[in-house]
């Protein structure tokens, strides 16, 4: 109905409104055309506007006839009403400002005849949904503490899990997961959920994990369960392959720490020879046998995950850097020694790379070592492994800006401090004090 | 190679379809990020793209905007939807794309990624029923494609995410195999953080003419941050502190970390109770209530183009126990946080 059909309409139904019974045959007959006769018939005899009647009457569904009979109404008298529509003292609303229920609810009332009835006590809540009024039962409301599904058990330990690779506290795994009430037969799942998670994942998060598992062992779970969860983890190793493609190894890696750990039986190894039937199963095992079977394996497997990560001290971060760098400056090989500090897996303090590359390029004078050195920054700078920024972080940056390459800098600058006679190892103090981290430590607190 | 430098600095310039307009405003971007600015448009205009730019800068989006830009959704009482677009990612968690499947959303647009496991059934149903955007681990998605669940006639748009992530964990052989499955005219869009000789390799290999987009200015960055600490003798005085620098300055609005959802729920709680209204967003103050565990996580909570940081004030907590790492932060970052200062207000 367009707004036009609307406006016209307006002063037919405000005069069939005055007629109290046609708002009560309008809900009951339904019949457009009858009304239409008592319209015709009404409205020259009276007009009176009635605001509230004017909603009603038009959501009934009508109007459109309305319209079809009284296209020639003057617009005169349609503006009139409108006028006195907008004067109207009269209440808006579509009740009639009674109150609710007919009178028997509501504010201020004393609710309806026979309400009083129900508050003899005989009945403690006829609204519970589970109240039933022929029998009139008694019911008792137990605690029930809910026990998690298979599924439902991933869906919350997984973000339990999740939280502990930021917080690293045994502890509170623990505690989330002992508030779970898991069913001792779904207690293997726990070490199938870490494994999948820690393969997504890269060393720091699988020592984290190897750590828990090893944390659980005698609070949370058996050696019966976590024998198990490592089965049913060799069982799916197929699928985990698929999308990881280093699966086995990983996960002979988890076996051979866990045995390490004491938290698995050694003959957990030897009890599948013979019978596995899958290649990536086998591979799991045979990789964590021969770790076991190394010399001094059991001790070399607690550092089965590398030494990284933004959780060691940033002093032992450093040393392995160093240990890098040296390694490189024997061996020349630039591959490998991006590998090392890219399994260090903190990105954000590349830039100490560049600082140390560079002590070590000064202390050792040679131009062999400085071309060499020039050549792996240059390589992780291209590689954007160092990042232009942190390439320039430190103080160090004049050495570097001006010229790409670092070796015509390193040596450039050394034959010029060594000219005006400073020692090489006064320029090394010099850029130490320069550079701001290794001078400001937090000596104000204790 | 050649390299990109027009920059569109919003979304309505970029002539995008208005449903995916509206799915991008509706998820919460306002303004694009760098990357963003630079890749989205040669992506749209079918060039073969290398996008290089940290982790946690919106190159996911990039790439989920140039799909759905290009998508053909046709009425859904067709026949089944062919798959046009196919995403590579190098972990199962990875490979779960919600940024996609929440811009589509106003365009109707279908997006499965293979989880595998135990739901491979599901996922070859899924896949039958027909899928306008792919997404999985390269062996996965090889493995669907040789179970002839996943029909790769129509792909038009081969998106690698994360490769250099993706070829260190060995999936160099199946991105090849995968490669193989795709039409001769398919475009390539290559992400990365970093670019390794290996990555180098990839583009050489699969891409033609491409554009290559580096940010270079890193955005995620401690530059021009003020960071403090205040000294908290005690764990359990934290709380108290809290409140005290929300008495004393007047904070409109803050983020404050804390290490474990527990003590999250438990401080919530606590300021909802002094009448603290808790909610976030558009921040004026980051708030390490617990330092970060893992050192690497300093900058994503108050970085400046992180999620939470952009006006670059950050308060730690420091207890007795915490001195060490905080120095470690430092050193780690190559930046100073210093004790706050009286006039800490007028920073904020």
């Amino acid at each position: 109905m367009s707004l036009n059909e609307v406006e016209v309409a307006v002063p037919e139904n405000l005069q069939n409104g005055e007629m109290d019974s046609v708002e009560e045959t309008n809900g009951s007959m339904g019949q457009d055309d009858d009304i239409n006769e008592n319209d015709m018939g009404s409205k020259e005899v009276r007009v009176v506007k009635k605001a509230k009647r004017f909603n009603r009457q038009n959501s009934g569904g009508s109007g459109k006839n309305v319209v079809a009979d009284n296209g020639n109404k003057s617009s005169v008298k349609v503006q009139e009403s409108l006028v006195n529509l907008k004067n109207s003292r009269k209440s808006r609303a579509r009740t009639r400002g009674l109150p609710k229920k007919g009178g028997a609810g509501g504010k201020g009332t004393w609710g309806a005849p026979g309400d009083e009835l129900m508050e003899d006590g005989h009945c403690r809540d006829a609204h519970d949904p589970n109240y039933d009024s022929e029998s009139e039962d008694e019911y008792v409301v137990e605690k029930i503490e809910p026990v998690p599904t298979i599924d439902e058990l991933s869906k919350l330990v997984e973000p339990i899990l999740l939280e502990y690779f930021e917080h690293s506290s045994t502890e509170e795994v623990i505690q989330s997961i002992s508030e779970l009430n898991v069913r001792n037969s779904m207690k293997p799942r726990i070490i199938e959920i870490a494994i999948s998670l820690a393969l997504d994942r890269k060393a720091t998060h699988r020592e984290m994990t190897s750590i828990l598992i090893s944390d659980l062992y005698g609070k949370l779970l058996s050696m019966d369960d976590i024998t198990k969860g490592f089965d049913d983890v060799l069982k799916s190793m197929g699928e985990l392959t698929i999308d990881t493609p280093d699966a086995p190894v990983v996960v002979g890696q988890f076996i051979a720490r866990a045995v390490a750990d004491d938290c698995l039986a050694p003959k957990f190894i030897t009890g599948y020879k013979g019978n596995v039937e899958s290649e990536h199963k086998q591979a799991a095992l045979d990789k964590a046998e021969v770790l076991l079977s190394r010399k001094h394996g059991i001790v070399r497997l607690d550092n089965i995950w590398g030494t990284g990560g933004g959780i060691r001290p940033v002093k032992y971060l450093i040393k392995q850097m160093v240990l890098l760098l040296k390694e490189y400056l024997s061996s020349g090989d630039v591959a490998e020694a991006t590998r090392c500090l890219q399994e260090l897996e903190v990105p954000h303090f590349h830039h100490e790379l560049v600082y140390e590359g560079t002590v070590m390029v000064l202390e050792d004078t040679t131009e062999r070592s400085a071309q060499m050195m020039g050549k792996l920054l240059k390589s992780l700078g291209d590689a954007v492994i160092i990042t232009p920024e942190q390439m320039s972080q430190s103080d160090l940056q004049p050495l570097f800006t001006k010229k790409e390459c670092l070796v015509e800098t390193c040596t450039e600058n050394y034959h010029r401090e060594e000219e005006r006679g400073l020692s090489r190892r006064v320029m090394v103090e010099r850029l130490n004090s320069k550079n701001v981290c290794r001078q400001h430590p937090i000596q104000c607190m204790k | 190679m050649s390299n990109w430098d027009e920059v569109i600095d919003n979304f309505d310039d970029m002539n995008l379809r208005e449903e995916l307009l509206r799915g991008i405003y509706a998820y919460g971007f306002e303004k694009p990020s760098a990357i963003q600015q630079r890749a989205i448009c040669p992506c749209i205009k079918g060039r073969d793209v290398i996008a290089q730019a940290q982790s946690g800068t919106g190159k996911t989006a990039t790439f989920s905007i140039a799909i759905l830009q290009q998508l053909e959704v046709g009425p859904k009482d067709n026949a089944p939807a062919e798959c046009q677009a196919l995403v590579l990612a190098p972990t199962r968690e990875l490979a779960q794309q919600k940024v996609v499947i929440a811009l589509g959303d106003y365009m109707g647009a279908n997006c499965h990624a293979c989880i595998g496991g135990t739901n491979v059934r599901e996922d070859m149903s899924k896949l039958q029923a027909g899928q306008h955007i792919v997404v999985g681990t390269p062996g996965r998605v090889h493995d669907m494609i040789s179970r002839r669940a996943l029909n790769p006639r129509s792909i038009r748009l081969f998106v690698l995410d994360e490769a250099d992530e993706m070829l260190s964990r060995g999936f160099k052989d199946q991105i090849y195999d995968v490669f193989k499955f795709m039409p001769p005219d398919i475009q390539v869009i290559l992400l990365s953080a970093t670019m390794p000789v290996e990555v180098l390799e990839v583009t050489k290999r699969f891409m033609r003419d491409p554009i290559r987009i580096l940010v270079k200015k890193e955005e995620l960055t401690l530059e021009g941050i003020r960071q403090f600490y205040i000294q908290v003798e005690r764990e359990e005085w934290k709380l108290d502190t809290l409140c005290d620098l929300y008495e004393t300055l007047t904070i409109t609005q803050a983020v404050i970390f804390c290490n474990t959802r527990r003590k999250v729920d438990w401080l919530t709680d606590k300021m909802l109770s002094r009448d603290f209204t808790v909610s976030a967003m558009q921040v004026s103050l980051v708030i390490n209530y617990d330092l970060p565990a893992n050192r690497e996580n300093y900058i994503h909570r108050i970085g400046r183009g992180g999620r939470f940081g952009r006006k670059g004030v950050a308060i730690n907590f420091v207890t007795q126990d915490d001195v060490r790492t905080l120095r470690d932060i430092e050193q780690f970052y190559n930046t100073q946080i210093e004790e706050m200062p009286m006039n800490v207000a007028d920073l904020i």
